[in-house]
Order: C-alpha cells, then structure tokens, then sequence
C-alpha cells in the first residue's frame, strides 16, 4: 500500500446560518483557509495509490455518501474488505483510515468487518456534502476504580496551591481515563499506573510532612502533559465533530497515530533501561575492588580501561519495582524536553520526523539523560548529609588515597576532574568542594550524556551523530550562543574512538569534527552556527584544546564504567533485518510503503530512515505509523 | 513458447505465501499467462515451469538477444507456501512483483524466516543441521565492527563464535546436515533460499531442501505474514 506524497486536506464545518456540519475534501490548506468559518476544523489526509487517491483533490461528496473513520488499525489490515473503487486515506488522527463509499452493500461489508473486529470507528451519511447522520462505536465504560480515585482527590487539602493544581488534574485525567478505555495499545495502562504515581505523590505530604511545593511542581509538569497528550491522542474520536484538537492544522482528527507512535518507542526504550540495568550495575562496581593503581596513572592502553565492567555485575530485573510510564507528547513551547514523568517531542517532528533537523533520534539524548542523571546520583554525595559530604571530601583531600573499590576510585577520579576544570575555587574545603560540585554538576552531566548518547545510540559513527546534533541544535533559536559548550560535547564525543592512542587525541578528534561539519555545509544542512563552530574551533583551538584536555576523564568514565556491548546489543541489535550494509542497513522497508512487516528495534528505524533533508508529512506518517503498527513486541 | 534447455548450476529464489488458508494450485500459478508448465521433477513433488519475459533478467545483451527471454523456474507448492527457484533471484523477484501479484486473486507476501533465532538455538542445542555460513549484523559495536562472516564445515563447534553469538544479528546462514558433506542450503531472513543444484542428477537434493522447509515450519521459523511483496 503505498500512500502518497502530498495531502488533501479534509474540512468540517458549519455555516453561520445553520447548524449541520458540511464535509468537504481540498487540495490545499490555502483553500481550506479561504473558506474558513468560526468553526471550521481540518486535518491532512494521505491518499493511497491502489486506491486512485494519491493525488490532492477536491471532492464535495456529491450525492450519497457514507464515510467512515475506522481505527486504530493497520490499513493492510482494513484494506483486505475494501474494494479497490472504493475511496481510502490514511490519517495521523486516532481513527487513522478514512473511507468514502456510495455502495451500500460495500458499507455494510465494511461495518461487518469493523464490529467484527471490535474496531472504534465513526460512520457518517453524508447527501450532496452535508452529514445527514451519525453512528459509532458503543460506548463502553470500564473501570470504576480510577473513578472514585479521582472522586476522592476533591476531599484533600494540602495547600491551596495544590489544591487547584489537583482540581486540574482530576478531570483531566478522568477525561483522558474515560477515552482510553475505547482505545487498545494499553493507554488505559499506562494512565493508570501514572495515577497511581500521583495517587502516591499525593500521600507523602500526610506521611513525611515534606515539600508541598516539589508535589505542586511535580503536578504542574504532569497536568501541562495530560492536557497536550489528551487533546492530541484523542480529538478525532467519536463523537468528531465534538471533539477537536488544539494542534489547529489538525483539529478535526487530531494526532494519534504520532502519539502512539511516540508512546510505543518511549515504552521500548524502557524496557530497554528496564534490562541493561545500566544505573543499577554502576552502583554495585562498589562489590568489585580496585586492583589498580589510581585512574589516573593507569596508562590510556592498559585493558583496564576497556574490561566490560557492568556486564560482571549480575542482577535480576527487578519486576516488582516498575517504573511509572514516561508520558510522551508533542509540544512548539517545550521542544525535546524530559522530566521525571513526561518527555515532549516538536510539533515540528508531526510532519517532519523524516528530516534530520527534526528527527525523533534526539529523544536519545535525552534518554541518555535519564540514565547519567542516575549516575551523577550515585557518585555525588547528598549535599544534605554530612556524613557523605565528608566520606566524599576525604577522597580528595589526600593526594594519595586510593579508592578501596572500583566505584570510590571512580568517584575520587570524577572529583579531581571537576577540581581541574574549577579551577579558582580551593576544592580542598568543604564548601569550595560543594561549590564546585553544584557549579559544574549540569556541564559534567551534559558532557557525559553526549559521549554516552554516541555510543550507545549512534553507535559511534561520527558522521551521523554530528549531522544528528548539529542539525538539530540549527532549529533552536538559542543556538549560536552556545558555540562553545557545543563545540567542547562534539570533540569531547569524538574523542572516544582515539582513546587508546597516547597523543594528539584531541587533534585528531577536532579534525573529524572539522571533516563532519564542512560536509554538514556542503550538504546543505550548516547554517550560522556551524559555520561559527567552525571559525571557533579554528581561531580559538590553544583555548579550547586545554578546556578538552580537562574534560578527557569524563569521557573515559563514561567509555570505561558506562558502556558495555553487551547493553549495547540490547539498544541496538535488531532481528528484523536482511543485510549488514547498504543506506538501509538492512531493513527492507521502502518510504511511504506501508506494509505488513514488522521490526523489533523503533531506534534502529529511526536512526537508519530519518536521512532526509527536506521534511515530507507523508514519509514523516509513514514512519510514525511503523512506529505505531508494525512493532513485534506490544507494550 | 520455446523450449528451454537450461542447466541450472545455482537456484536462488524465495519462499512466499499469501493471505489465505487456500492451496495454491497449479492453475492459479498457470493463471500468469507468461508461466507454462513444463513437467514435474522425476521422483518428487516438484515442478518445473517456463516463464517468458519481455525484460532481460539475467544480464543478456539486447543487441544479440531479442526478446522474448526464457528461464526456467523450479517451484515448490505446499499449501499456501510456495518456493519459487531459478538461476538468479530477480528473476524471481521479476515474475512475482510483476506478473503473479497480477494474475493471482491475493498478493504474494516473502515468508520471513527467524534466521537470527535460528542460527542461535543450533548453536546452543545444535539437532539435525550445523551451520556452515553465516553473516551478522554486530550492532553492539556500531560502526567501528558493523558486520561479520563466518565459514566452516561446523561454526558453532568454535567457542569464538558461542562467545560472541548474543552480540550478533544474524540474517543470512548455510546449514548442512549433520551427517553429510557440503552446504545444503543458505536462508535468508526475508525468504531468500538459495542452493547449488545438482537436483538433475540428484532428485534427492530436492528432497534434503524441502526437509529442512519442513524442520524450519515445525520448529516455528516461518512466519507467512510479513515481507509483503507489492
């Protein structure tokens, strides 16, 4: 099935004299707009060459016309009951294939295999354009339990702050349970267990009398989520015409099929974390003890540095400790952005997940986050506790105190790098020592997320990574002011394949960067900021060659006690392939095919199909619906 | 349509089904206009058909071939399975994507074949078969290893390549039986299949394939509904 490369653009709308809805399909959105009422509600369709639709056409629905919105479901899967006269588009909405019939045999053969299926779906009778009737899938109510949970919400007061974010929140979820009750791909699952969490954030104030502020903030955070995710999973579903999507160029079907799409690869890169583990094992390098000298002086060649550490350590997943589902959304305000309940995509990424600029691939970073964070937990002391405090600055008030096991060598070997980069402050007191450690805490995790994100997912191929990166970091506005911070993550990345060598290190890891962001230029993808990253590096080299040089060490945590090719295999390795080689690497899936064959690895897929430079909305759908059908393993 | 005195050295080509429990009968494949039966393999359930394209699919020069071309095609029918064979795979791949997915009432799919679990379950617990080939995606080491190869008469007896097999995805392997001499046959992950013939001679060569067609359904390593072929 393949779909094609522009859309048409489907438009529900009343006129101010009357209240019926009218139905039409335009070639443009600029037509669309023309005609635009107070109600007016669109969303592009994409056509489907096997059905004579892959072309952008108007069409006023003359005549009778029975149009159904069917979904969510494999338009493989649908297209085996519809004939081939028939009218068929592929929508990113919930309800993602649209089907137009004036046969009536051909709709009660298309309504049998939908109630068949138990697939939501709405049927609209339309005469000469205007809906004359209406049906839909039954409403089916479930669960009572979230309900008198949330019921019960209203009683609490814990301060007024709270309270109104609580009485946000209640409805909000109630509307999101209630719609995802129609709706399979576990949603109601993952709602719940996230009202859970909340149901258990709003227990502690009573239990530990702690910060009601934290709980506001924390609150604040899943209701800004909630709100986008709900208006944009679930806008489109019956009854349409009364729910509309705040995303205005995809109001009348909203965007579901991203958001699944979004959600499937946010649940496997959980189970991913859920089995490497890699936090956890990084704790327990404390069981192993430090046979070596100290970091320090271990030379750059000595196998220390490349034993796969976390793959020694055994622990069993631990099943009962699940961790609350990361909410995921599309938003313009927050960009690529995570937090400890929530991750958000760019509205961009809807119709332009196919380009590099906007590629899904940048959610890597930050899952990296999620992972170093963790980390940095475990090697800072807890700023609170001066018993760690104290254990933590004893480690470098004597120059010749080896750390008695793998994790306190590498703790005392992270401190010292920090006092190397701060220099003016007198590490060797306490509050110089904490001073330093907060002031660098977010560079330290940014360098570390960098270095881990190119290897775990970019798989250390230099070209890619920096094509990945800078490309994005050329749609944000802030971009240029933050040359040098950039340029330092880059090399500092790029310094992980030279790490055996002696010498010139960081030379050879400048030139790659150098060779990657001219061919970034040639290609047509460097804006300014790579141009300046490019005058930086030249002018600027003395400076920056000693601000790497203090920053190597990090780099060398991260490849030494972070990286295991084992975990590797479990972010990168996929089944689903039918070669080694070529731009594909291996996967045989063409764009814009919509096909049956499933892929274990969402990761692999987008690393390996997100290589264009011009965004499509039809290649971005066709990959969010890979995304969204085609995945082997169900979360 | 002219006769064809081929003798095929090498067969490559693809196992496929389609979407429905029906048997593919001989007459559905006859239903391709450019497909005539020929005969059956002597001793065995196989078939042998001529198929008559317009395209050069096997690097024939125009200037001294005109058109029509002629190749034979060795197939296999079992259901709704169906190996289709000749001397190269985009014959093969020619025939279905542009003349069966056609003629026939429902689209060709390839059968994907688990050759990473294949491949990983004889090297824990080898039974009928050993590998004589195989080659592997190594994602855990990105792009400094992306792939390797591995040839020998029985590559799971080497514990270099046990230690390493959780590192690799495997998507093509050569097996052979254990109690005989020489490849038998190498699989693909998306339904390629491909053997050195010598089934004009040796019916019984036909027979050791369609066995491990046979092992490979009953040990769940086909799955008929993926790879759809448009």
């Amino acid at each position: 099935m393949e779909i094609g490369k522009q859309p048409s653009f489907l438009v529900l709308q009343s006129k101010s004299e009357t209240i019926e809805h009218i139905i039409k399909l335009v070639p443009t959105q600029k037509e669309a707009l023309m005609d635009w009422t107070f109600s007016t509600r669109i969303s592009p369709l994409l056509g489907v060459y096997e059905y004579g639709t892959a072309d952008p056409s108007r069409y006023d629905f003359p005549g009778d016309n029975y149009i159904f919105f069917v979904g969510p479901v494999h338009p493989i899967e649908i297209g085996k009951c519809v004939n081939k006269v028939t009218k068929l588009w592929i929508s990113l909405g919930i309800l993602n294939v649209v089907i137009c019939t004036n046969s009536l045999p051909e709709k009660r053969k298309i309504l049998k295999w939908v109630l068949d299926q138990n697939i939501q779906y709405e049927l609209w009778s339309v005469k000469d354009g205007k809906i004359i009737r209406k049906q839909s899938s039954a409403v089916v109510t479930n669960s009572t339990k979230w309900r008198k949970q949330l019921g019960g919400l209203t009683k609490l007061k814990i301060s007024s702050e709270v309270d109104e974010a609580i009485r946000e929140y209640a409805p909000l979820m109630a509307t999101a349970m209630a719609r995802s009750e129609r709706i399979p791909f576990s949603l109601a699952t993952d709602l719940n267990e996230l009202n859970q969490h909340v149901m258990d954030l709003l227990k502690k104030p009573e239990q530990e009398g702690n910060d009601k502020y934290q709980i506001f903030a924390d609150l604040l955070l899943i209701n800004a989520g909630l709100s986008r995710f709900t208006s944009q999973i679930f806008s489109g579903t019956p009854h349409i015409t009364e729910t509309e999507c705040h995303f205005k160029s995809h109001s009348l079907l909203g965007i579901g099929v991203p958001t699944i799409a979004l959600r499937n690869l946010l649940r496997f890169v959980e189970a991913t974390l859920g089995n490497a583990l890699i936090p956890e094992k990084f704790a327990k390098l404390a069981e192993l003890p430090n046979n070596q000298d100290m970091c320090a002086r271990i030379p750059s060649n000595n196998e220390f540095w490349y034993e796969d550490y976390l793959s020694k350590i055994n622990i069993e997943p631990n099943k009962q400790n699940k961790q609350v589902p990361i909410l995921g959304y599309f938003s313009a305000r927050d960009g690529f952005r995570s937090t400890t309940t929530t991750i958000s995509a760019p509205l961009a990424t809807v119709s332009a997940c196919n380009s590099v600029q906007w590629s899904l691939m940048t959610l890597t970073h930050e899952i990296s986050h999620i992972v170093i964070d963790a980390v940095l937990s475990i090697l800072y002391p807890d700023f609170q506790s001066d018993v760690e405090v104290a254990n933590a600055l004893k480690l470098i008030q004597n120059d010749t105190i080896i750390g008695v096991n793998l994790l306190e060598e590498i703790r005392r070997y992270l401190f010292y790098t920090i006092a190397g980069i701060e220099e003016f402050i007198d590490f060797r007191s306490e509050d110089g020592f904490l001073a330093m450690l907060a002031l660098r805490k977010v560079e330290v995790a940014e360098i570390m997320v960098h270095v881990f994100d190119f290897m775990y997912f970019y798989g250390q191929d230099i070209n890619k990574y920096i094509k990945g990166i800078w490309t994005t970091w050329g749609t944000l506005p802030f971009g240029q002011d933050r040359t040098k911070d950039y340029v330092i993550r880059t090399i500092c990345a790029a310094i992980v394949p030279h790490l055996r060598r002696s010498n010139k290190i960081e030379e050879l890891a400048r030139d790659q960067v150098i060779d990657s962001l001219k061919e970034l230029i040639n290609q047509g993808l460097g804006n300014n900021h790579v141009k300046q990253a490019l005058k930086y590096i030249d002018t600027e080299w003395d400076e920056l060659r000693v601000e790497i040089i203090k920053r190597h060490q990090l780099v060398r945590i991260v490849r030494s006690f972070l990286f295991s090719e084992k975990i590797s295999m479990l972010f990168r390795g996929e089944s689903s392939i039918s070669g080694g080689e070529g731009a594909t690497e291996g996967y045989i899936l063409k764009p814009r095919k919509v096909e049956a064959k499933k892929i274990h690895n969402p990761l692999h897929f987008i690393e390996v199909y997100t290589t264009s430079k011009t965004p499509s909305l039809a290649e971005s759908t066709w990959m969010f619906y890979i995304l969204a059908f085609c995945l082997y393993e169900s979360y | 349509m002219k006769a064809i005195n081929e003798k095929i050295s090498h067969l490559s080509g693809l196992l496929l089904s389609w979407s429905s429990p029906k048997t593919i009968s001989r007459n559905d494949l006859l239903s391709c206009e450019s497909l005539k039966f020929n005969d059956e393999v002597e001793g065995t359930k196989w078939e042998e058909y001529s198929f008559k394209s317009n395209h050069p699919l096997r690097g024939e020069d125009e200037r001294s071939q005109t058109p029509p071309y002629f190749y034979k095609i060795i197939c296999r029918r079992s259901g709704a399975r169906l190996l289709l064979l000749s001397s190269t795979r985009q014959i093969i791949d020619h025939l279905v994507e542009n003349e069966l997915n056609y003629s026939l009432k429902l689209p060709l799919h390839r059968v994907q074949i688990a050759v990473d679990t294949l491949v990983k379950d004889i090297t824990v617990s080898p039974e009928a078969y050993v590998l004589t080939f195989v080659h592997a995606r190594t994602p855990a080491f990105g792009s400094p290893l992306r792939s390797v190869s591995f040839y020998g008469d029985n590559i799971a007896e080497a514990s270099f390549f046990r230690d390493y097999i959780d590192l690799m995805n495997v998507f093509t392997c050569g097996i052979r039986n254990i109690t005989s001499n020489g490849e038998l046959v190498r699989l693909g992950n998306d339904g390629i299949i491909s053997f050195y013939s010598s089934y004009a001679s040796n019916p019984h060569q036909l027979t050791e394939i369609e066995n491990v067609l046979s092992y490979l359904s009953k040990k769940r390593y086909l799955d008929s509904n993926t790879n759809r072929i448009n």
